[in-house]
Protein backbone atom coordinates (compact mmCIF):
# COMPACT_ATOMS: atom_id res chain seq x y z
CA UNK A 1 0.00 0.00 0.00
CA UNK A 2 1.23 3.44 -0.95
CA UNK A 3 0.96 6.40 1.00
CA UNK A 4 -0.59 9.78 -1.11
CA UNK A 5 2.13 11.25 -2.78
CA UNK A 6 0.93 14.95 -1.24
CA UNK A 7 4.00 17.19 -2.63
CA UNK A 8 3.35 15.37 -6.38
CA UNK A 9 -0.17 16.43 -5.84
CA UNK A 10 0.28 19.24 -4.94
CA UNK A 11 3.06 20.55 -6.92
CA UNK A 12 1.14 18.84 -9.81
CA UNK A 13 -2.18 21.14 -9.19
CA UNK A 14 0.44 24.63 -9.12
CA UNK A 15 1.72 23.31 -12.14
CA UNK A 16 -2.08 23.24 -13.73
CA UNK A 17 -3.30 26.14 -12.40
CA UNK A 18 -0.02 28.24 -14.26
CA UNK A 19 -0.63 26.70 -17.28
CA UNK A 20 -2.98 29.39 -18.57
CA UNK A 21 0.24 31.79 -18.15
CA UNK A 22 1.49 29.79 -21.14
CA UNK A 23 -1.41 28.81 -23.33
CA UNK A 24 -3.67 32.02 -23.01
CA UNK A 25 -5.44 31.40 -26.04
CA UNK A 26 -9.47 30.62 -25.85
CA UNK A 27 -8.62 27.30 -28.00
CA UNK A 28 -5.87 26.45 -25.58
CA UNK A 29 -8.14 27.03 -22.33
CA UNK A 30 -11.01 25.21 -24.23
CA UNK A 31 -8.50 21.92 -24.42
CA UNK A 32 -7.74 22.27 -21.27
CA UNK A 33 -11.41 22.94 -19.81
CA UNK A 34 -12.39 19.57 -21.55
CA UNK A 35 -9.32 17.28 -20.47
CA UNK A 36 -10.13 18.95 -16.91
CA UNK A 37 -13.63 17.45 -17.34
CA UNK A 38 -12.69 14.20 -18.79
CA UNK A 39 -10.33 13.59 -16.21
CA UNK A 40 -12.64 13.90 -13.07
CA UNK A 41 -15.21 11.77 -15.46
CA UNK A 42 -12.55 9.16 -15.94
CA UNK A 43 -11.73 9.00 -12.11
CA UNK A 44 -15.30 9.09 -11.21
CA UNK A 45 -15.98 5.88 -13.43
CA UNK A 46 -12.54 4.20 -12.16
CA UNK A 47 -14.24 4.35 -8.79
CA UNK A 48 -17.07 1.85 -9.53
CA UNK A 49 -15.13 -0.17 -11.91
CA UNK A 50 -11.77 0.13 -11.67
CA UNK A 51 -11.70 0.34 -8.20
CA UNK A 52 -15.09 -1.67 -7.24
CA UNK A 53 -15.04 -3.73 -10.10
CA UNK A 54 -18.33 -3.52 -11.28
CA UNK A 55 -17.88 -3.20 -15.11
CA UNK A 56 -20.36 -0.40 -15.88
CA UNK A 57 -21.57 1.27 -19.12
CA UNK A 58 -23.56 3.64 -18.24
CA UNK A 59 -22.64 6.68 -16.87
CA UNK A 60 -22.73 8.90 -19.65
CA UNK A 61 -26.62 8.74 -18.81
CA UNK A 62 -25.30 10.39 -15.67
CA UNK A 63 -23.37 13.07 -16.89
CA UNK A 64 -26.35 13.89 -19.41
CA UNK A 65 -28.73 13.65 -16.17
CA UNK A 66 -26.63 16.47 -14.58
CA UNK A 67 -25.98 18.63 -17.70
CA UNK A 68 -29.55 18.53 -18.64
CA UNK A 69 -30.88 19.02 -15.11
CA UNK A 70 -29.07 21.62 -14.02
CA UNK A 71 -29.43 23.71 -17.25
CA UNK A 72 -33.59 23.16 -17.12
CA UNK A 73 -33.95 23.82 -13.64
CA UNK A 74 -31.94 27.37 -14.11
CA UNK A 75 -33.69 28.38 -17.16
CA UNK A 76 -37.07 27.32 -16.21
CA UNK A 77 -36.86 27.53 -12.20
CA UNK A 78 -34.64 30.91 -12.78
CA UNK A 79 -32.10 29.64 -9.92
CA UNK A 80 -28.41 30.49 -10.18
CA UNK A 81 -26.06 27.72 -12.02
CA UNK A 82 -24.25 27.88 -8.66
CA UNK A 83 -26.78 26.33 -7.20
CA UNK A 84 -28.88 24.47 -9.82
CA UNK A 85 -25.63 22.34 -10.14
CA UNK A 86 -25.53 20.69 -7.05
CA UNK A 87 -29.55 20.16 -7.33
CA UNK A 88 -28.27 18.48 -11.16
CA UNK A 89 -25.68 16.37 -8.68
CA UNK A 90 -27.38 15.54 -6.18
CA UNK A 91 -30.43 14.25 -8.57
CA UNK A 92 -28.05 12.50 -10.45
CA UNK A 93 -26.51 10.60 -7.15
CA UNK A 94 -30.07 9.50 -6.52
CA UNK A 95 -30.30 7.71 -10.31
CA UNK A 96 -26.49 6.26 -9.11
CA UNK A 97 -28.62 4.36 -6.48
CA UNK A 98 -31.54 3.36 -8.49
CA UNK A 99 -29.27 1.86 -10.59
CA UNK A 100 -27.27 0.16 -8.34
CA UNK A 101 -29.90 -1.71 -6.83
CA UNK A 102 -30.43 -4.38 -9.74
CA UNK A 103 -26.34 -4.41 -10.24
CA UNK A 104 -26.57 -5.58 -6.19
CA UNK A 105 -28.20 -9.24 -7.67
CA UNK A 106 -25.88 -9.37 -10.87
CA UNK A 107 -22.42 -10.39 -10.25
CA UNK A 108 -21.49 -11.53 -13.98
CA UNK A 109 -19.83 -8.79 -15.88
CA UNK A 110 -21.65 -8.81 -19.37
CA UNK A 111 -24.68 -8.52 -17.64
CA UNK A 112 -23.64 -5.49 -15.52
CA UNK A 113 -22.39 -3.84 -18.68
CA UNK A 114 -25.29 -4.54 -20.67
CA UNK A 115 -28.22 -3.32 -17.66
CA UNK A 116 -26.49 -0.05 -17.38
CA UNK A 117 -26.12 0.17 -21.02
CA UNK A 118 -29.57 -0.04 -21.39
CA UNK A 119 -30.08 2.61 -18.64
CA UNK A 120 -28.17 5.32 -19.91
CA UNK A 121 -29.80 4.65 -23.29
CA UNK A 122 -33.30 4.72 -21.97
CA UNK A 123 -32.30 7.69 -20.58
CA UNK A 124 -31.50 9.14 -23.76
CA UNK A 125 -34.19 8.28 -25.28
CA UNK A 126 -36.50 9.65 -22.86
CA UNK A 127 -34.59 12.72 -23.17
CA UNK A 128 -34.78 13.03 -26.95
CA UNK A 129 -38.52 12.45 -27.09
CA UNK A 130 -39.63 15.24 -24.32
CA UNK A 131 -39.24 17.93 -26.97
CA UNK A 132 -41.42 20.05 -25.50
CA UNK A 133 -39.01 20.51 -22.18
CA UNK A 134 -35.16 19.49 -24.08
CA UNK A 135 -36.40 20.36 -27.87
CA UNK A 136 -34.55 17.23 -28.34
CA UNK A 137 -31.85 16.96 -31.15
CA UNK A 138 -32.80 20.37 -31.78
CA UNK A 139 -30.83 21.51 -29.10
CA UNK A 140 -31.74 23.23 -25.11
CA UNK A 141 -30.27 26.82 -26.18
CA UNK A 142 -29.87 29.60 -24.02
CA UNK A 143 -28.37 28.18 -21.00
CA UNK A 144 -27.24 30.63 -18.57
CA UNK A 145 -23.80 30.52 -17.72
CA UNK A 146 -22.44 30.80 -14.39
CA UNK A 147 -22.97 34.48 -12.67
CA UNK A 148 -19.80 37.08 -12.37
CA UNK A 149 -18.18 36.81 -9.09
CA UNK A 150 -16.33 39.59 -7.25
CA UNK A 151 -13.19 37.34 -5.32
CA UNK A 152 -10.71 38.98 -3.07
CA UNK A 153 -7.60 39.86 -4.34
CA UNK A 154 -8.92 38.69 -7.74
CA UNK A 155 -11.33 41.08 -8.70
CA UNK A 156 -14.29 40.35 -10.84
CA UNK A 157 -14.34 36.91 -12.34
CA UNK A 158 -16.71 36.58 -15.58
CA UNK A 159 -17.65 33.05 -17.04
CA UNK A 160 -18.74 33.88 -20.85
CA UNK A 161 -17.93 32.02 -24.18
CA UNK A 162 -15.55 34.68 -24.57
CA UNK A 163 -13.96 34.70 -20.98
CA UNK A 164 -12.99 31.09 -20.39
CA UNK A 165 -10.24 31.60 -17.51
CA UNK A 166 -13.44 31.53 -14.88
CA UNK A 167 -14.48 28.23 -16.56
CA UNK A 168 -10.89 27.08 -16.09
CA UNK A 169 -10.32 27.94 -12.60
CA UNK A 170 -13.63 26.59 -11.38
CA UNK A 171 -13.01 23.12 -13.48
CA UNK A 172 -9.17 22.94 -11.93
CA UNK A 173 -10.93 23.27 -8.33
CA UNK A 174 -13.28 20.13 -8.67
CA UNK A 175 -11.08 18.37 -10.59
CA UNK A 176 -8.36 19.23 -7.70
CA UNK A 177 -10.75 17.94 -4.73
CA UNK A 178 -12.25 15.28 -6.69
CA UNK A 179 -8.37 13.97 -7.07
CA UNK A 180 -7.82 14.66 -3.33
CA UNK A 181 -10.72 12.68 -2.52
CA UNK A 182 -9.86 10.09 -4.05
CA UNK A 183 -6.03 9.91 -3.29
CA UNK A 184 -6.82 10.09 0.07
CA UNK A 185 -10.08 7.32 0.05
CA UNK A 186 -7.52 5.20 -1.87
CA UNK A 187 -5.41 4.49 1.23
CA UNK A 188 -8.36 4.32 3.82
CA UNK A 189 -9.74 1.78 5.78
CA UNK A 190 -13.57 2.41 3.66
CA UNK A 191 -10.69 1.96 -0.01
CA UNK A 192 -8.69 -1.03 1.21
CA UNK A 193 -12.38 -2.77 1.89
CA UNK A 194 -13.77 -1.69 -1.78
CA UNK A 195 -10.41 -2.93 -3.45
CA UNK A 196 -11.41 -5.80 -1.11
CA UNK A 197 -15.11 -6.86 -2.66
CA UNK A 198 -13.37 -6.42 -6.36
CA UNK A 199 -10.33 -8.71 -5.76
CA UNK A 200 -13.31 -11.01 -4.26
CA UNK A 201 -16.85 -10.59 -3.38
CA UNK A 202 -17.52 -13.69 -1.10
CA UNK A 203 -13.81 -13.59 0.48
CA UNK A 204 -14.49 -9.73 1.25
CA UNK A 205 -18.24 -10.78 2.79
CA UNK A 206 -16.76 -13.64 4.96
CA UNK A 207 -14.41 -10.72 6.30
CA UNK A 208 -17.18 -8.34 7.38
CA UNK A 209 -17.26 -5.89 4.38
CA UNK A 210 -20.99 -5.08 3.34
CA UNK A 211 -20.75 -5.20 -0.23
CA UNK A 212 -24.11 -4.33 -0.86
CA UNK A 213 -23.52 -0.96 1.38
CA UNK A 214 -20.41 -0.60 -0.32
CA UNK A 215 -21.33 -0.92 -3.83
CA UNK A 216 -24.51 1.31 -3.64
CA UNK A 217 -21.91 4.18 -2.01
CA UNK A 218 -20.10 3.59 -5.12
CA UNK A 219 -22.53 4.70 -7.37
CA UNK A 220 -23.91 7.28 -5.11
CA UNK A 221 -20.16 8.84 -5.19
CA UNK A 222 -19.52 8.13 -8.61
CA UNK A 223 -23.04 9.43 -10.17
CA UNK A 224 -22.72 12.38 -7.90
CA UNK A 225 -19.72 13.65 -9.42
CA UNK A 226 -20.37 12.75 -12.96
CA UNK A 227 -23.72 14.74 -12.41
CA UNK A 228 -21.38 17.61 -10.97
CA UNK A 229 -19.31 17.87 -13.56
CA UNK A 230 -22.23 17.14 -16.37
CA UNK A 231 -23.35 20.28 -15.05
CA UNK A 232 -20.87 22.56 -14.89
CA UNK A 233 -19.98 21.20 -18.38
CA UNK A 234 -24.09 22.68 -19.35
CA UNK A 235 -23.20 25.75 -17.64
CA UNK A 236 -20.09 26.33 -19.84
CA UNK A 237 -21.06 24.63 -23.28
CA UNK A 238 -24.29 26.19 -22.97
CA UNK A 239 -25.83 24.49 -25.74
CA UNK A 240 -27.10 20.47 -25.04
CA UNK A 241 -28.28 17.64 -27.35
CA UNK A 242 -28.85 14.14 -26.25
CA UNK A 243 -26.11 12.72 -28.67
CA UNK A 244 -23.77 15.16 -27.57
CA UNK A 245 -24.06 14.80 -23.75
CA UNK A 246 -25.63 11.51 -23.79
CA UNK A 247 -23.93 9.26 -26.79
CA UNK A 248 -22.54 5.91 -25.92
CA UNK A 249 -19.43 7.16 -27.57
CA UNK A 250 -18.69 9.63 -24.64
CA UNK A 251 -18.61 6.39 -22.60
CA UNK A 252 -16.32 4.80 -24.63
CA UNK A 253 -14.11 7.92 -24.74
CA UNK A 254 -14.03 7.24 -20.97
CA UNK A 255 -13.43 3.98 -20.87
CA UNK A 256 -10.31 4.20 -23.43
CA UNK A 257 -9.06 6.99 -21.31
CA UNK A 258 -8.89 4.73 -18.08
CA UNK A 259 -7.74 2.06 -20.01
CA UNK A 260 -4.85 3.70 -21.75
CA UNK A 261 -3.83 5.86 -18.69
CA UNK A 262 -4.48 2.86 -15.76
CA UNK A 263 -7.80 0.95 -14.52
CA UNK A 264 -7.81 1.13 -11.19
CA UNK A 265 -5.10 3.71 -10.15
CA UNK A 266 -5.72 7.19 -8.95
CA UNK A 267 -3.08 8.52 -11.35
CA UNK A 268 -4.74 6.70 -14.80
CA UNK A 269 -7.74 7.82 -15.38
CA UNK A 270 -6.20 11.62 -15.45
CA UNK A 271 -3.09 10.68 -17.32
CA UNK A 272 -5.23 8.81 -19.96
CA UNK A 273 -8.25 12.13 -19.86
CA UNK A 274 -5.54 14.09 -20.97
CA UNK A 275 -3.32 11.83 -23.43
CA UNK A 276 -6.74 11.52 -25.52
CA UNK A 277 -8.45 14.83 -25.27
CA UNK A 278 -4.57 17.13 -26.19
CA UNK A 279 -3.28 14.03 -28.76
CA UNK A 280 -6.90 14.27 -30.93
CA UNK A 281 -6.19 17.76 -31.07
CA UNK A 282 -3.09 17.60 -32.33
CA UNK A 283 -4.09 15.49 -34.71
CA UNK A 284 -6.25 18.01 -36.23
CA UNK A 285 -4.01 18.26 -39.32
CA UNK A 286 -4.58 14.51 -40.18
CA UNK A 287 -8.41 15.15 -40.92
CA UNK A 288 -10.14 12.18 -42.16
CA UNK A 289 -7.73 10.10 -40.71
CA UNK A 290 -7.33 11.53 -37.59
CA UNK A 291 -10.05 8.56 -35.79
CA UNK A 292 -8.37 5.96 -37.02
CA UNK A 293 -4.51 6.71 -36.08
CA UNK A 294 -6.58 7.69 -32.47
CA UNK A 295 -8.29 4.37 -32.72
CA UNK A 296 -4.39 2.76 -33.41
CA UNK A 297 -2.94 4.37 -30.75
CA UNK A 298 -5.06 3.05 -28.16
CA UNK A 299 -5.46 0.28 -29.04
CA UNK A 300 -1.38 -0.26 -29.22
CA UNK A 301 -1.35 1.17 -25.85
CA UNK A 302 -3.72 -1.33 -24.23
CA UNK A 303 -1.65 -4.12 -25.93
CA UNK A 304 1.48 -3.33 -25.10
CA UNK A 305 0.66 -1.45 -21.91
CA UNK A 306 -1.93 -3.39 -19.93
CA UNK A 307 -1.23 -1.90 -16.48
CA UNK A 308 -1.84 1.82 -17.97
CA UNK A 309 0.76 4.50 -19.26
CA UNK A 310 0.62 5.51 -15.92
CA UNK A 311 2.35 2.36 -14.58
CA UNK A 312 5.47 3.68 -16.51
CA UNK A 313 6.45 6.01 -13.46
CA UNK A 314 6.64 2.91 -11.38
CA UNK A 315 8.90 1.52 -13.90
CA UNK A 316 11.37 4.04 -14.55
CA UNK A 317 11.52 3.97 -10.67
CA UNK A 318 11.14 0.88 -9.52
CA UNK A 319 11.75 2.10 -5.84
CA UNK A 320 8.64 3.64 -5.50
CA UNK A 321 6.47 0.48 -6.13
CA UNK A 322 3.72 -0.13 -3.96
CA UNK A 323 5.28 -3.98 -2.83
CA UNK A 324 8.61 -2.38 -1.99
CA UNK A 325 8.22 0.44 0.53
CA UNK A 326 9.07 -0.13 4.19
CA UNK A 327 6.68 -0.79 6.83
CA UNK A 328 8.11 2.86 8.45
CA UNK A 329 7.18 4.96 5.31
CA UNK A 330 3.37 3.66 5.14
CA UNK A 331 2.86 4.02 8.80
CA UNK A 332 3.19 7.39 8.36
CA UNK A 333 0.03 7.85 7.20
CA UNK A 334 -3.90 7.89 8.61
CA UNK B 1 -18.77 -26.03 27.65
CA UNK B 2 -20.87 -24.02 26.26
CA UNK B 3 -22.70 -24.60 22.86
CA UNK B 4 -21.38 -21.71 19.85
CA UNK B 5 -23.03 -23.39 17.02
CA UNK B 6 -26.16 -25.81 17.09
CA UNK B 7 -27.52 -26.51 13.74
CA UNK B 8 -30.69 -28.24 13.65
CA UNK B 9 -31.89 -30.59 10.53
CA UNK B 10 -30.44 -28.07 8.13
CA UNK B 11 -31.12 -29.15 4.49
CA UNK B 12 -29.58 -27.18 1.42
CA UNK B 13 -30.87 -28.67 -2.26
CA UNK B 14 -29.39 -27.33 -5.75
CA UNK B 15 -32.51 -27.86 -8.03
CA UNK B 16 -33.13 -31.78 -7.76
CA UNK B 17 -29.30 -32.13 -5.37
CA UNK B 18 -29.70 -32.48 -2.28
CA UNK B 19 -26.30 -31.32 -1.03
CA UNK B 20 -26.81 -31.33 2.50
CA UNK B 21 -29.33 -33.35 4.41
CA UNK B 22 -31.29 -32.48 7.75
CA UNK B 23 -27.79 -32.04 9.01
CA UNK B 24 -27.65 -31.92 12.89
CA UNK B 25 -24.86 -31.02 15.06
CA UNK B 26 -23.39 -28.55 17.48
CA UNK B 27 -20.41 -27.18 18.36
CA UNK B 28 -18.94 -26.19 21.55
CA UNK B 29 -16.63 -23.81 22.51
CA UNK B 30 -12.73 -24.83 22.68
CA UNK B 31 -13.62 -27.61 20.42
CA UNK B 32 -12.29 -29.01 17.64
CA UNK B 33 -14.77 -30.85 15.24
CA UNK B 34 -13.59 -32.93 12.00
CA UNK B 35 -15.65 -32.99 9.10
CA UNK B 36 -15.21 -35.97 6.78
CA UNK B 37 -16.71 -37.10 3.76
CA UNK B 38 -15.77 -38.63 0.23
CA UNK B 39 -15.86 -35.91 -2.73
CA UNK B 40 -19.08 -34.26 -3.32
CA UNK B 41 -20.47 -35.35 0.56
CA UNK B 42 -21.66 -31.63 1.25
CA UNK B 43 -18.93 -30.56 3.38
CA UNK B 44 -18.16 -27.54 1.57
CA UNK B 45 -21.48 -26.52 0.98
CA UNK B 46 -22.67 -27.45 4.95
CA UNK B 47 -19.58 -24.80 5.69
CA UNK B 48 -21.18 -21.96 3.06
CA UNK B 49 -24.65 -22.49 4.49
CA UNK B 50 -23.57 -21.95 7.85
CA UNK B 51 -21.04 -18.99 6.66
CA UNK B 52 -24.32 -17.25 4.94
CA UNK B 53 -22.95 -17.64 1.14
CA UNK B 54 -26.03 -20.13 0.55
CA UNK B 55 -29.53 -19.67 2.04
CA UNK B 56 -30.70 -22.54 3.83
CA UNK B 57 -33.04 -24.65 2.50
CA UNK B 58 -34.70 -25.39 5.54
CA UNK B 59 -33.13 -26.22 9.10
CA UNK B 60 -31.79 -23.95 11.31
CA UNK B 61 -28.35 -22.20 12.45
CA UNK B 62 -27.49 -20.68 16.13
CA UNK B 63 -24.80 -19.47 16.30
CA UNK B 64 -23.60 -18.04 19.80
CA UNK B 65 -27.22 -18.14 20.94
CA UNK B 66 -28.78 -16.14 17.94
CA UNK B 67 -30.75 -17.65 14.94
CA UNK B 68 -28.49 -16.69 11.83
CA UNK B 69 -30.17 -18.57 9.12
CA UNK B 70 -30.82 -15.62 7.26
CA UNK B 71 -27.94 -13.16 8.57
CA UNK B 72 -26.26 -11.76 5.69
CA UNK B 73 -22.76 -12.86 5.62
CA UNK B 74 -20.58 -10.02 6.31
CA UNK B 75 -22.73 -10.14 9.90
CA UNK B 76 -22.12 -13.39 10.47
CA UNK B 77 -18.84 -12.12 10.56
CA UNK B 78 -19.42 -9.53 12.77
CA UNK B 79 -20.60 -11.70 15.39
CA UNK B 80 -17.24 -13.63 15.08
CA UNK B 81 -17.44 -16.27 12.57
CA UNK B 82 -14.94 -16.36 10.11
CA UNK B 83 -13.91 -19.52 7.62
CA UNK B 84 -11.34 -20.08 4.64
CA UNK B 85 -12.08 -21.09 1.53
CA UNK B 86 -11.13 -24.91 -0.35
CA UNK B 87 -10.41 -23.27 -3.61
CA UNK B 88 -8.17 -20.18 -1.89
CA UNK B 89 -9.69 -16.75 -2.71
CA UNK B 90 -6.77 -14.47 -2.14
CA UNK B 91 -7.35 -10.59 -2.97
CA UNK B 92 -5.26 -11.07 -5.92
CA UNK B 93 -4.61 -7.50 -6.29
CA UNK B 94 -3.71 -6.75 -2.77
CA UNK B 95 -0.77 -7.45 -0.79
CA UNK B 96 -0.13 -10.01 1.48
CA UNK B 97 -0.32 -7.64 4.38
CA UNK B 98 -3.52 -5.57 2.73
CA UNK B 99 -5.42 -9.16 2.76
CA UNK B 100 -4.65 -9.79 6.66
CA UNK B 101 -5.57 -5.72 7.38
CA UNK B 102 -8.97 -6.13 5.60
CA UNK B 103 -9.93 -8.82 7.80
CA UNK B 104 -8.09 -7.01 10.54
CA UNK B 105 -10.69 -3.98 9.68
CA UNK B 106 -13.41 -6.23 10.86
CA UNK B 107 -12.47 -5.12 14.19
CA UNK B 108 -11.37 -1.93 13.85
CA UNK B 109 -11.56 1.26 11.52
CA UNK B 110 -7.85 2.74 11.71
CA UNK B 111 -5.51 1.89 9.01
CA UNK B 112 -2.64 2.17 11.38
CA UNK B 113 -4.30 -0.34 13.90
CA UNK B 114 -4.97 -3.02 11.44
CA UNK B 115 -1.95 -3.01 9.89
CA UNK B 116 -0.44 -3.76 13.66
CA UNK B 117 -2.81 -6.41 14.05
CA UNK B 118 -2.15 -7.90 10.54
CA UNK B 119 1.65 -7.83 11.72
CA UNK B 120 0.45 -10.40 14.52
CA UNK B 121 -1.48 -12.70 12.42
CA UNK B 122 0.90 -12.69 9.47
CA UNK B 123 4.10 -13.59 11.82
CA UNK B 124 1.36 -16.90 13.57
CA UNK B 125 1.39 -18.20 9.74
CA UNK B 126 5.13 -17.24 8.96
CA UNK B 127 4.50 -15.33 6.19
CA UNK B 128 6.52 -12.26 7.59
CA UNK B 129 8.82 -12.36 4.21
CA UNK B 130 6.01 -12.53 1.71
CA UNK B 131 4.26 -9.39 3.53
CA UNK B 132 4.92 -7.21 0.15
CA UNK B 133 3.89 -10.01 -2.21
CA UNK B 134 0.95 -9.91 -3.99
CA UNK B 135 -2.45 -12.29 -3.42
CA UNK B 136 -1.56 -13.59 -6.68
CA UNK B 137 1.78 -14.52 -6.42
CA UNK B 138 1.47 -17.16 -3.38
CA UNK B 139 1.98 -20.61 -3.96
CA UNK B 140 -1.39 -22.86 -3.08
CA UNK B 141 0.55 -23.53 0.68
CA UNK B 142 0.91 -19.79 0.96
CA UNK B 143 -2.40 -19.02 0.21
CA UNK B 144 -3.69 -21.33 2.39
CA UNK B 145 -1.69 -19.44 5.42
CA UNK B 146 -3.09 -16.35 4.41
CA UNK B 147 -6.62 -17.24 4.46
CA UNK B 148 -6.16 -18.95 8.19
CA UNK B 149 -4.18 -14.66 8.53
CA UNK B 150 -6.97 -13.07 6.95
CA UNK B 151 -9.60 -15.36 9.36
CA UNK B 152 -8.21 -14.98 12.33
CA UNK B 153 -7.75 -11.40 12.24
CA UNK B 154 -11.33 -11.04 12.14
CA UNK B 155 -10.74 -12.30 15.90
CA UNK B 156 -13.22 -14.97 15.29
CA UNK B 157 -14.94 -17.15 18.01
CA UNK B 158 -15.67 -20.34 15.44
CA UNK B 159 -13.06 -20.48 12.56
CA UNK B 160 -14.32 -22.90 9.89
CA UNK B 161 -11.42 -24.55 7.69
CA UNK B 162 -11.91 -26.05 4.53
CA UNK B 163 -9.28 -28.82 3.41
CA UNK B 164 -6.36 -26.63 5.10
CA UNK B 165 -4.04 -29.04 3.19
CA UNK B 166 -6.03 -29.85 0.14
CA UNK B 167 -4.08 -29.18 -3.50
CA UNK B 168 -0.57 -28.53 -1.72
CA UNK B 169 2.22 -29.55 -1.80
CA UNK B 170 3.25 -32.50 0.31
CA UNK B 171 6.72 -30.95 1.95
CA UNK B 172 4.32 -28.33 3.14
CA UNK B 173 1.66 -29.87 4.79
CA UNK B 174 3.25 -30.15 8.56
CA UNK B 175 3.42 -26.56 8.61
CA UNK B 176 0.17 -26.49 8.12
CA UNK B 177 -1.13 -29.43 10.38
CA UNK B 178 1.30 -27.24 12.91
CA UNK B 179 -0.73 -23.90 13.03
CA UNK B 180 -4.04 -26.27 13.12
CA UNK B 181 -2.56 -27.84 16.23
CA UNK B 182 -1.11 -24.18 17.42
CA UNK B 183 -4.31 -22.68 17.42
CA UNK B 184 -5.93 -25.71 19.37
CA UNK B 185 -3.67 -24.73 21.93
CA UNK B 186 -4.80 -21.23 22.08
CA UNK B 187 -8.38 -23.01 22.50
CA UNK B 188 -9.82 -21.69 19.23
CA UNK B 189 -12.86 -23.54 18.26
CA UNK B 190 -12.69 -24.91 14.60
CA UNK B 191 -14.73 -26.88 12.68
CA UNK B 192 -12.01 -28.36 9.79
CA UNK B 193 -12.63 -29.82 6.82
CA UNK B 194 -9.61 -32.67 6.38
CA UNK B 195 -9.32 -35.54 4.26
CA UNK B 196 -6.29 -37.40 5.60
CA UNK B 197 -7.25 -39.52 8.52
CA UNK B 198 -4.01 -39.66 10.49
CA UNK B 199 -4.34 -35.65 10.39
CA UNK B 200 -7.89 -34.96 11.12
CA UNK B 201 -7.77 -37.96 14.32
CA UNK B 202 -5.13 -35.87 16.24
CA UNK B 203 -6.36 -32.87 15.54
CA UNK B 204 -9.91 -33.18 16.19
CA UNK B 205 -12.05 -34.32 19.71
CA UNK B 206 -14.66 -35.44 17.46
CA UNK B 207 -15.26 -36.50 14.15
CA UNK B 208 -18.82 -36.13 11.85
CA UNK B 209 -18.72 -38.21 8.46
CA UNK B 210 -20.99 -37.25 5.65
CA UNK B 211 -21.63 -39.35 2.87
CA UNK B 212 -24.03 -38.06 -0.30
CA UNK B 213 -25.36 -34.90 2.07
CA UNK B 214 -26.19 -37.14 5.09
CA UNK B 215 -24.88 -37.24 8.38
CA UNK B 216 -23.57 -41.23 8.54
CA UNK B 217 -21.98 -40.95 12.16
CA UNK B 218 -20.51 -38.65 14.41
CA UNK B 219 -18.28 -38.79 17.35
CA UNK B 220 -14.91 -39.88 18.68
CA UNK B 221 -12.41 -39.88 16.01
CA UNK B 222 -11.77 -43.78 16.80
CA UNK B 223 -15.84 -44.57 16.81
CA UNK B 224 -16.05 -42.72 13.51
CA UNK B 225 -12.99 -44.37 11.81
CA UNK B 226 -14.54 -47.94 13.32
CA UNK B 227 -17.59 -47.41 11.60
CA UNK B 228 -18.14 -50.05 8.77
CA UNK B 229 -20.11 -47.69 6.21
CA UNK B 230 -16.80 -44.98 7.02
CA UNK B 231 -14.46 -47.86 6.59
CA UNK B 232 -16.04 -49.51 3.32
CA UNK B 233 -16.01 -45.76 1.66
CA UNK B 234 -12.56 -44.81 2.47
CA UNK B 235 -11.02 -48.51 1.70
CA UNK B 236 -13.24 -48.69 -1.33
CA UNK B 237 -12.45 -45.43 -2.76
CA UNK B 238 -9.94 -43.08 -3.30
CA UNK B 239 -9.39 -39.45 -2.05
CA UNK B 240 -8.27 -36.46 -3.81
N1 LIG C 1 -23.27 -23.81 -6.11
C1 LIG C 1 -23.64 -25.06 -6.42
N2 LIG C 1 -24.57 -25.27 -7.37
C2 LIG C 1 -24.94 -26.52 -7.69
N3 LIG C 1 -24.44 -27.62 -7.14
C3 LIG C 1 -23.51 -27.47 -6.17
C4 LIG C 1 -23.05 -26.19 -5.78
N4 LIG C 1 -22.12 -26.35 -4.80
C5 LIG C 1 -22.00 -27.67 -4.61
N5 LIG C 1 -22.83 -28.36 -5.44
C6 LIG C 1 -23.00 -29.80 -5.47
O1 LIG C 1 -23.30 -30.21 -4.17
C7 LIG C 1 -22.66 -31.45 -3.89
C8 LIG C 1 -21.78 -31.28 -2.67
O2 LIG C 1 -20.64 -30.50 -3.03
P1 LIG C 1 -19.59 -29.99 -1.98
O3 LIG C 1 -20.31 -29.39 -0.84
O4 LIG C 1 -18.61 -29.14 -2.69
O5 LIG C 1 -18.89 -31.35 -1.55
P2 LIG C 1 -17.55 -31.59 -0.73
O6 LIG C 1 -17.05 -30.30 -0.23
O7 LIG C 1 -17.96 -32.53 0.36
O8 LIG C 1 -16.59 -32.25 -1.67
C9 LIG C 1 -21.88 -31.84 -5.13
O9 LIG C 1 -22.66 -32.75 -5.87
C10 LIG C 1 -21.74 -30.54 -5.86
O10 LIG C 1 -21.67 -30.75 -7.24
MG1 LIG D 1 -15.28 -29.37 -0.55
Amino acid sequence: MRAPNWPLFLVAMLAIALLPLVFRNGYALHIMILALIYAIFAQAWNLVTGFGGMKTFGHQAFFGMGAYASALLSMQAGLSPWITIWIAALATSLAGVLIALPVLRIRSVPHIAIVTLAFAEIVRIIVSNLRGITRGELGLIGIPGFDALTLPVIGLVRFTPAQKLGYFYLAWLLFAVVTAGFLAARNSAHGMRVLAMRDGQDAAESLGVNIAAYKIALFFISAFIVGLIGAFYAHYIIVLTPSSVLGVDIMVLVIAMTLVGGIGTVAGPIVGAVLLVVSVELMRDLGQYRMLVYGGLIVLSVLYFPNGLASLADRVRPWRRAPERSLEQQDNQP
Amino acid sequence: MTTILRVTELTKTFGGLVAVSAANFEVATGEILGLLGPNGAGKTTLFNTIAGLYRPTAGRIEFRGQDISRTKPHRRAALGLARTFQITQPFAEMTVEENVMVGALARCDRIATARERAERYIGFVGLEAKRATLGKQLSTGQRKRLELARALATEPKLLLMDEVTGGVDQSAIPGLVDLVVRLKQEGMTIVIIEHNMRVISRLADRLMFLDNGKTIVTGAPAEVVGHPTVQSLYLGRKHA
